[in-house]
């Protein structure tokens, strides 16, 4: 194509013109959840069958008979969204349409804690899915309760006081790569080129496929809406969110390494969730972030 | 297989119409809007030419380098020129600095001035004719120099008939008698002389106005007269013994130096100056045979007005400095034997020099050079500086129009500056010359930059998105480093951050779809060249402040 500018080529990768979702829907400014389906859309095209449980998707797809994106869309009930998928996927074989891919979108509550059974489940039985968790750390939709995917140190309108979590964020990643499923990926949307990459290379593979896509959410971590794609790129930088990949369980890659390490109080400097932290909890929360990414380093063979 | 349904036909669930998002306008929701502004890059304000270093940056980072001729063209005719002499004033606020390294933007200049000189078409323009005339305006030039040859050239792409007179035997002026050929390769300056005729400017060397002419003799056949002599004259040293064979000054030795008049240079040579003429020529007579030279400059090093690349090729040509020291006298019977010197004490620009008393030293040499500054070298013929092209333009009896450019205005300055000048007087006189409005903006020279457009700052960039770098050598893949600061070069980036799809791709540019924008403002964020801001903008319908 003649009319992609340059830099769109080099920084943002070949990114296609062709938009499958609408302006118009109901995404609070700056979100990041509506930014990652929109690259999504791209690879996924209008090929798809898309399953949303309860989360803010539910919300930003439209009220009937409103509809934002260009393809099938069904929304089901919060636990039920791998097992709605998988019926979905055996529906569709069974007509003889093997091309229709079905997407599960589900935010981290319907993927940590109120879907994971049925997450488990489809994973187990390799059911041939794609199933994507945009994780903005907590039940956003219905105001900052905590959820497994609450990173230590974040503050939550249903935590105990002093307010402030106690325990880490579930690592949804070495779930998923003890189940042994073909393949799963960590994206952000920061960086669109890689987002894209990951759904298509989802595409290509048969089975059970989960990618985790951290969406930064300016309502509930208190940033400014403006720094939403800035903290998606500092999270990745302060090896907060790494980016990799991981294929049958077993064989990590990472796909982004960061040049220098970033201060991991620039990230948090940024989220008043994280602001009545102190020094020692900081130093406590970076401590946990180190030893995951030596960890994930090893474990993809760059140490 | 056959689905379960009532009498075996295919059971349909009855469809529902659903209608895209697109009605709700959560445009309305927006407290800020994204403006687009563009604004001064750094290279553009330090400039002396102000080139729009970004608008051709652009074109090169796609590797046309037809178009970045065509923008270059309209701010600076002789980018292969300024591609080997110019100093980089750009060079030093480059927002890429801050980043990694600065871009190289000289080379991309002088790569997009090479390019022109290797595929030169002919393109000479239709004559005009002139304001209540049925004949093109005569136009005659005087001095060959950077911004006589500029005028020259945008005076004949507006369609005039263009002669340029020269005293010395080469034309090109002070880049040819001035500039080393180490600095400006002899090659490209005749390559660049050689299009300036093809285009059908008559170039006359070795006439002298007030020799060969009178001036007002040339006045009579002329429309136009421009007077772009030049600061070409040295000033006389002022100190015993100045008249003495072996002084010289540092304008009239370049010359004979680059005019290849063969200039005896041996032994001792003594500079006397810090301007970039004394740097110069203390370096073209390192080059040139002398044993040792040395430049004594009356302040500290920091101080010297040269360019810091200038000293440093200087010092590697063996150039010995000592600062801190003024010339008191020159001896010798015949010729100049030897110079002495005071010290002084360290000072800056402006301030007053104080000799130490009894500290001084005393240099045996056979030549001395002087670099104390210079002077117009039309003088009594017209009151240069009060026909500055900035003010009015001086008419003669006969109706013939009088304008001055470049160092015979400024003063001696460099080379970026005499094309600016050549270029303003150009579109100075286009105003005199011809009814406005009747040329086409393609064949102008850029106007100069209005005051007072905001200067883009490092911190409304957003560099991210660059990978760092260091600078590369190739030309296009150096301008591809190019953050372009301050002008929208459609690299898509806001469009692609957009969460509400509120950005389009139309028509070659990006537009706002502002019914659905809601003012987050991840745009102005992430624009790499700054050209987005926030607004609170007032929309009919909306009331803001209102009690």
């Amino acid at each position: 194509m003649d009319n992609i500018p340059a830099i769109v080529e080099t920084l943002v990768g070949r990114f296609p013109q062709q938009e499958y979702m609408y302006g118009g829907h109901n995404a609070c400014p700056g979100c990041g959840a509506a930014l990652a389906v929109r690259y999504m859309m791209k690879a996924l095209q209008d090929k798809a069958v898309i399953v949303i449980p309860a989360s803010c998707w539910s919300i930003i797809s439209g009220v009937n008979p409103l509809r934002c994106l260009e393809t099938v869309v069904l929304h089901c009930p919060f636990p039920a969204a791998a097992a709605v998928g998988s019926g979905i996927k055996k529906g569709l074989e069974a007509v003889g349409d093997l091309h229709t891919h079905v997407v599960v979108l589900a935010g981290d509550g319907g993927t940590f804690d109120i879907g994971i059974q049925g997450l488990s489940g489809a994973a187990e039985r390799n059911e041939d899915i794609l199933f994507v968790c945009y994780d903005n750390e907590a039940y956003m939709n219905t105001g900052m309760q905590k959820s497994s995917a609450t990173p230590y140190g974040s503050v939550s309108t249903t935590t105990p006081p002093p307010r402030i979590k106690q325990n880490p964020k579930k690592d949804i990643m070495k779930i998923m790569a003890a189940h042994q499923i073909p393949y799963a990926a960590t994206a952000t949307i920061a960086f669109p080129e890689d987002l894209l990459a990951k759904v298509r290379r989802a595409m290509e593979v048969r089975g059970f496929r989960f990618l985790h896509i951290l969406t930064p959410c300016p309502q509930g971590w208190g940033s400014p809406v403006e720094k939403t794609v800035e903290l998606s790129r500092l999270a990745v930088q302060t090896c907060v969110f790494p980016l990799f990949e991981i294929e049958d369980g077993r064989r990590y890659r990472l796909t982004f390494c960061p040049d220098g390490p970033v201060p991991l109080e620039n990230y948090f400097r940024l989220q008043k969730r994280f602001s009545s932290l102190d020094r020692e909890q900081v130093e406590l929360a970076r401590e946990s972030v180190n030893y995951c990414w030596e960890e994930l380093r090893r474990k993809a063979s760059v140490l | 297989m056959p689905l379960p349904g009532k009498n075996d036909t295919l059971y349909l669930p009855p469809v529902i119409e659903t209608i895209p998002t697109l009605v709700n306008k959560t445009g309305l929701w927006r407290f800020l809007t994204p403006v687009r502004k563009d604004k001064l890059s750094p290279c553009r304000a330090l400039c002396p030419l102000e080139s729009g270093i970004p608008l051709w940056m652009e074109k090169v980072k796609k590797g046309n380098w037809k178009q970045a001729w065509q923008v270059m063209e309209r701010f600076n005719p002789f980018p292969a020129l300024t591609g080997y002499a110019c100093y980089q004033f750009c060079r030093s606020e480059c927002s890429r600095g801050k980043w990694d390294e600065a871009l190289n933007i000289r080379e991309i200049e002088k790569a997009v001035g090479l390019w022109r000189q290797e595929n030169y078409r002919l393109d000479r323009v239709e004559k005009r004719p002139a304001r209540g005339k049925n004949h093109p305006p005569r136009v005659v030039v005087i001095g060959s120099g950077p911004a006589g040859l500029s005028s020259a050239y945008y005076l004949s792409r507006m369609g005039a008939e263009v002669t340029v007179l020269e005293k010395e035997p080469a034309a090109g002026g002070l880049l040819a008698t001035g500039i080393p050929g180490y600095r400006l390769p002899r090659m490209v300056l005749e390559k660049e002389l050689t299009i300036l005729q093809d285009e059908g400017i008559i170039i006359k060397t070795g006439v002298e106005v007030g020799k060969d002419f009178l001036l007002n003799d040339l006045a009579a056949n002329c429309e136009a007269l421009l007077l772009a002599v030049g600061a070409g004259r040295d000033r006389r040293l002022h100190v015993p013994g100045d008249n003495l064979p072996g002084v010289m000054g540092a304008i009239e030795f370049l010359k004979e130096i680059n005019l290849s008049r063969g200039a005896n240079v041996s032994g001792t040579v003594v500079v006397v100056g810090g301007g970039n003429a004394a740097v110069d020529a203390a370096t073209a007579a390192a080059l040139s045979g002398a044993e040792e030279v040395f430049l004594v400059y009356r302040r500290s090093k920091e101080a010297m007005p040269a360019h810091p690349e200038e000293v440093q090729a200087a010092g590697e040509a063996g150039v010995q400095f000592l600062f801190n020291a003024v010339l008191d006298e020159i001896h010798g019977s015949l010729r100049v034997e030897k110079a002495s010197f005071s010290k002084v004490q360290p000072s800056q620009r402006g301030d007053e020099i104080r000799r130490i008393p009894g500290e001084g030293f005393t240099i045996e040499c056979q030549m001395i050079i002087a670099a104390t500054g210079q002077q117009g070298s039309l003088p009594g013929l017209v009151p240069l500086p009060e026909i500055a092209a900035g003010k009015d333009a001086a008419f003669l009896e006969t109706g013939c129009c009088l304008l001055a450019a470049g160092d015979a205005v400024t003063g001696p300055s460099n080379i970026a500056s005499a094309i600016f000048g050549g270029r303003r007087a150009a579109l100075k006189l286009a105003e005199i010359l011809w009814e406005t409005g009747d040329l086409e903006s393609s064949l102008l020279p850029a106007p100069a930059l209005k005051k007072g457009q905001g200067l883009v700052s490092f911190a409304s960039l957003n560099p991210s998105l660059y990978p760092q770098q260091r600078a590369l050598t190739h030309p296009q893949e150096e301008a591809a480093r190019c953050f372009g600061c301050g002008n929208c070069h459609n690299c898509g980036v806001c469009w692609a951050f957009c969460p509400d799809l509120a950005i389009e791709y139309r028509n070659g540019s990006y537009e706002f779809q502002l019914d659905y924008c809601k003012g987050c403002g991840i745009c102005a964020a992430e624009c790499p060249a700054g050209v987005l801001f926030m607004e609170e903008v007032h929309r009919p319908g909306t009331k803001i402040n209102e009690r």
